[in-house]
């Protein structure tokens, strides 16, 4: 599933922060809400992956949602806050990318058993592998928001096509399938796909982010 | 036992040299360039087996394996759904993207048994001119083009359009497979009724008699879209019988 950050922030102020951090940066998706009573509806869709929030929202504590909460949570807090009361991951204020970003990669989304099978437990193939994903991936961090920008498709779909199976040997089932997706459809429904580039390009930059 | 990898994909390369090593596989060339490959092809020829991508830019797996190259031939693919079109060029096996080493191993005993066999079907030259008219009257509806030193009969009627790519030309068939021959389009122009078939473009000749749709800068033939320079317009409108 695409990278898809749920913010809970009751202040106007703080919104705006979260959305220009997020529009000077590729594709990462967001939905802000303003309370905590919303989260159970919100959570329900399963259309998210990962919470921001903070401790305390108007009068409500975020350890009342703890039950329903699946999914990894960042908590803004302030200079005073007690570390030891909680054991989800934590951030300073004010929230900048490099923290979020963090916290995004926190999630293993890659796993190197299917390479390590593949590489027949080699340890130099197996880092010889990793440096060639390693610099691929790079490259096409590096290119693919031009090509997106000049809607380069047939550019794009031969760099994703080429991803496709390093998808499915790093054991990234959703971004393999969305990698599929783009290469089959792209040419003929760019508008919907140049998307999942994007969705794609997060995913590929936590993973290098994992590899490394 | 020895082979030559054409994959414009570095890692796959390198993953395939590891295997190879492994089954004391000498590599004897490596090309990323699918067209470099294709000019190459009967130097390419001269191996026990070819590991071809499929997914190349400008030239295809599938535009390699039309020149007939007289090897063994395995396919490698990040997906499975040009398998069966694959095997209809009689090659060994199909590889999906990423396979392992035991999946690479049966592909190799599949590459044995042939060789061992001696198998693979290749149509001589002889064979081919025998299909040629014996009245040594040349039959101006079948052409005969060079392919890897083999010639291949052609009725122009199957022939919708012809395109320029580089050093070859790419022959566009009614329901085939379209075929790649390494000519000029103004070689192949020369052979080709004036009365039939025409220039539209600096890299397109096309059959009068396919075409269905004609615009103010393009042109459709069979369900091909192909552009028309301003130049070959009015030459072009002129063979046409138009009712105004």
């Amino acid at each position: 599933m695409p990278i898809k950050v749920l913010f809970i922030d009751d202040d106007s102020s703080q919104q705006n922060v979260i959305k220009n951090i997020l529009s000077e940066n590729l594709g990462v998706k967001y939905h802000i809400i303003d309370s905590f009573e919303l989260l159970e509806t919100e959570l329900a869709t399963n259309n998210y992956t990962h919470i921001v929030t903070h401790q305390k929202i108007k009068s409500t504590f975020l350890k009342d949602y703890s039950s329903i909460i699946t999914i990894p949570v960042l908590i803004l807090v302030n200079e005073n806050f007690n570390l030891n009361e909680t054991s989800a991951q934590v951030s300073q204020l004010p929230l900048n990318y490099s923290n979020l970003f963090s916290f995004l990669c926190a999630t293993p989304i890659l796993a190197f058993e299917t390479l390590e099978k593949y590489a027949m437990g080699d340890p130099d193939f197996i880092n010889q592998v990793k440096e060639l994903i390693i610099e691929e991936f790079e490259d096409n961090v590096k290119e693919m928001p031009q090509l997106i920008e000049n809607k380069d498709l047939k550019e794009i779909k031969s760099k994703t096509h080429q991803m496709v199976s390093k998808f499915s040997l790093l054991e990234m089932n959703d971004t393999f399938e969305l990698s599929k997706e783009i290469d089959l459809n792209i040419l003929d429904d760019p508008e919907k796909q140049l998307l999942n580039v994007k969705d794609l390009l997060i995913d590929v930059e936590i993973a290098l982010t994992q590899l490394k | 036992m020895n082979c030559i990898i054409i994959d414009d994909d570095s890692f796959y390369i390198e993953f395939l040299k590891n295997y190879c090593k492994k089954l004391n596989i000498e590599v004897k060339a490596v090309y990323q360039n699918s067209v470099v490959a294709l000019q190459e092809i009967n130097q390419l020829s001269d191996c026990d087996v070819m590991f071809l991508d499929i997914n190349m830019p400008d030239i295809s797996g599938f535009d390699i394996l039309k020149n007939k190259p007289k090897t063994q031939v395995i396919i490698l693919s990040a997906d499975d759904t040009n398998a069966i079109k694959a095997f209809d060029y009689n090659v060994v096996d199909y590889l999906q993207k990423p396979f392992e080493f035991e999946r690479f191993m049966r592909a190799i005993a599949r590459v044995k048994e042939r060789l061992a066999q001696k198998t693979i079907p290749v149509e001589t030259e002889s064979q081919l001119k025998t299909q040629q008219n014996p009245s040594n009257k040349k039959d101006t509806n079948i052409i005969y083009v060079n392919i890897n030193k083999k010639l291949i009969k052609l009725n122009i009627e199957e022939i919708y359009a012809i395109e320029a790519k580089g050093d070859y030309v790419l022959i566009k068939l009614d329901d085939k497979d379209n075929l790649i021959v390494h000519t000029t389009l103004k070689r192949i122009k020369e052979k080709l009724p004036r009365n039939i078939f025409t220039q539209v473009h600096r890299s397109f000749i096309v059959n009068l008699k396919k075409i269905v749709d004609i615009e103010e800068s393009t042109i459709v033939v069979n369900r091909d879209v192909i552009p028309i320079s301003k130049s070959k317009r009015a030459p072009l409108m002129d063979k046409l019988d138009i009712l105004n």
